[in-house]
């Protein structure tokens, strides 16, 4: 049960819902009763169909009344061909009302992609068009993501049309994590790096810093781009950064996120990063800078001092080891 | 099933477990079982490794294991191992990291995991891992904390946790904390009682726990506490249900409540039924 506020109720009417309890129980264990009976004896029918329907509607995350549904379709598919795009679009129905009353419930988006693969033709515009209402209602539900994985594979739909939908998406909420994290899935294929230090293309790189300039500092106190930055510039070490054109990129990002940390000198989100691209360009140069740096963490973020004294006394073993290595 | 794990664990923790009818609980869950060897949710119903892995779990808290057929079971949870390493829940092919999880967990627990491919099962689930470093359902899904423990859970289970980044999954995962000290189970989401088990499991097993704040955590979880019923809600003054209670406790035991129960951080049930059948999963440490 998720976010159900628990109300304050008198006796009287705690008496009447548990009344009404106790007769939706005894409907449901009639019509379960009533399938399983049908189903030992083999009828999968149209009235199965209807029956598991209606137990589906109030709650769709029954598997076995999907997986009876299932047999059903099978055997239509055997007994009476020329019926089987009917008996689709009656399950296409059906799942899009279960996920409408629960749009999180993995058995009726697993069955809407199972129904795809019984037939010959998809009308993939009408399953883009549910994720798109879908994801209008909750832009982070990850069924519904995944859901549009699944068809842009069948569909066979560009990876390229795919990045530019998650643009969109960013571009109307840079809150999105869903939409950066689907990036980060897509551009590594379509524009792989050519050197071992970064994870994408020059120009592409630049790019996309442009986009998390724009997100962080519209808000920096949303998580989603800090994430996603730190993945796209932090993918080599120290070494192998020298003269790469990444050091330089990772120099220029300092600067906007030292800016961003003037005006913005309580945020963590700023602090960390100015901390970990001091680290990445010259860990050992930067050392009491970036220890200063940790105490402010621990002062404006105190939930996760302990993660912040880890990264502390990490940053100060790298820079020994430096040490060691760069005198011997 | 899930509904009598959830239940027959939290009791265990608070050291009641003999008040729950054992005779009856152990007869359903026979009754449950399929010729193929998985089990139901319940009587009648299709069999799946959700409630294969809950009935398995339950007959560990008995010490009942030779009440059913295991064999069977070994056989169902091998079948449904895919070529690629992943597992289907059932028959009908729905593909999903939970399920390895719960494949690798119900075998480990039958002391059978000789019985699968284990480095296709743990190359499927690195194949999940993100640029966040945490996992998702299947391979380009987003990450979630639910599916982190699962993951994170199969590799200790498998002894493959060196494949994780710690370090990035563990800031991942102490970022769920929130003001509130509840925690979300992806960024920017609500808090959810239920997290405390998912997270906090998840930072216990790759040894970063320090991370977050246990206090604040503990005070959240201590106010999802519905005072009429005794119960947890999945976030203060909701209803309260048998899934955020075990939950709930769970969480409380991960930090140290001295009046319950230690409890597995892999596994979900008491340490001392874990170690009875001399399970060791793997755990990282700093």
């Amino acid at each position: 049960m998720h976010g159900r506020l628990k109300v304050r109720t008198t006796a009287e009417q705690q008496e009447i819902k548990a009344k009404e309890r106790a007769k939706k129980l005894v409907m449901y264990k009639t019509a379960m009763n009533l399938i399983f009976s049908k189903r030992k004896s083999g009828e999968l029918d149209d009235e199965i169909l209807k029956m598991t329907g209606q137990v589906l509607t109030e709650n769709p995350d029954i598997s076995t009344l999907w997986n009876i549904r299932k047999e059903t379709i099978l055997k239509t598919k055997e007994t009476m061909p020329d019926r089987v795009d009917d008996y689709v679009s009656n399950e296409l129905a059906l799942t899009e009302q279960c996920i409408r009353v629960n749009p999180k419930s993995y058995n009726s988006w697993f069955h809407r992609s199972w129904i795809l693969d019984q037939v010959s033709i998809v009308d993939f515009k009408n399953e883009f068009l549910l994720c798109d209402k879908c994801l209008e209602l909750d832009e982070r539900n990850f069924h519904c993501w995944d859901y549009r994985r699944i068809i842009v594979q069948k569909s066979k739909t560009s990876l390229e049309n795919e990045l530019e939908f998650s643009t969109n998406k960013i571009k109307k909420n840079f809150s999105n994590y869903s939409s950066w994290h689907y990036r980060s899935e897509l551009l590594p294929r379509i524009y792989p790096s050519s050197s071992d230090q970064s994870i994408l293309d020059d120009q592409k790189l630049a790019e996309e810093c442009n986009l998390i300039q724009n997100a962080i500092f519209t808000d920096p106190n949303d998580q989603s781009a800090w994430f996603y930055q730190r993945w796209l510039l932090f993918n080599s070490d120290e070494k192998s950064l020298k003269n790469s054109s990444l050091l330089s990129t990772l120099n220029n990002e300092l600067e906007s996120c030292q800016q961003l940390h003037d005006l913005e000198p309580d945020n963590k989100w700023v602090k960390l990063q100015v901390c970990e691209l001091l680290r990445r360009i010259n860990g050992l140069g930067n050392e009491t800078e970036i220890l200063q740096l940790i105490q402010q963490l621990i002062k404006v973020d105190p939930l996760r001092q302990g993660y912040y004294t880890y990264l502390g006394s990490k940053i100060v073993e790298e820079n020994q080891k430096k040490k060691i290595s760069e005198s011997s | 099933m899930n509904g009598i794990y959830w239940s027959l664990t939290a009791m265990d923790l608070m050291g009641k477990l003999g008040e729950m009818d054992r005779d009856g609980i152990i007869l359903f869950i026979k009754q449950c079982q399929h010729e193929n060897g998985g089990i139901g949710a319940s009587v009648d119903h299709d069999p799946h490794l959700l409630y294969t892995l809950s009935a398995v779990q339950i007959l560990c808290l008995y010490d009942a294991l030779d009440a059913i057929d295991c064999e069977k079971i070994v056989n169902y949870v091998k079948k449904l191992q895919n070529d690629d390493g992943s597992f289907c829940g059932d028959q009908w092919g729905e593909v999903d990291t939970r399920f390895s999880m719960c494949a690798v967990a119900c075998l480990a627990l039958l002391g059978r995991l000789d019985a699968i491919n284990i480095d296709n099962a743990v190359n499927f689930v690195i194949s999940c891992m993100n640029f966040d470093g945490g996992f998702g359902c299947r391979p380009g899904s987003e990450s979630h904390s639910g599916q982190v423990y699962c993951c994170v859970g199969m590799l200790s289970i498998t002894g493959h946790l060196h494949l994780i980044k710690a370090d990035s999954l563990g800031w991942w995962l102490c970022e769920r904390q929130l003001p509130s000290g509840g925690l979300n189970g992806r960024p920017e989401k609500l808090p959810d009682v239920c997290y405390s088990w998912w997270v906090v499991a998840s930072l216990r097993i790759i040894g970063r726990v320090d991370w977050l704040d246990k206090n604040q955590l503990r005070k959240f979880i201590m106010a999802c506490q519905d005072v009429e019923t005794g119960g947890f809600s999945d976030r203060p003054n909701d209803m309260p249900d048998p899934f955020h209670t075990l939950f709930g406790l769970a969480g409380l035991s991960l930090l140290g409540e001295s009046s319950l129960k230690t409890i597995n951080p892999v596994f979900c049930m008491p340490q001392q039924v874990i170690s009875r059948l001399k399970i060791q999963p793997q755990m990282l440490s700093l």
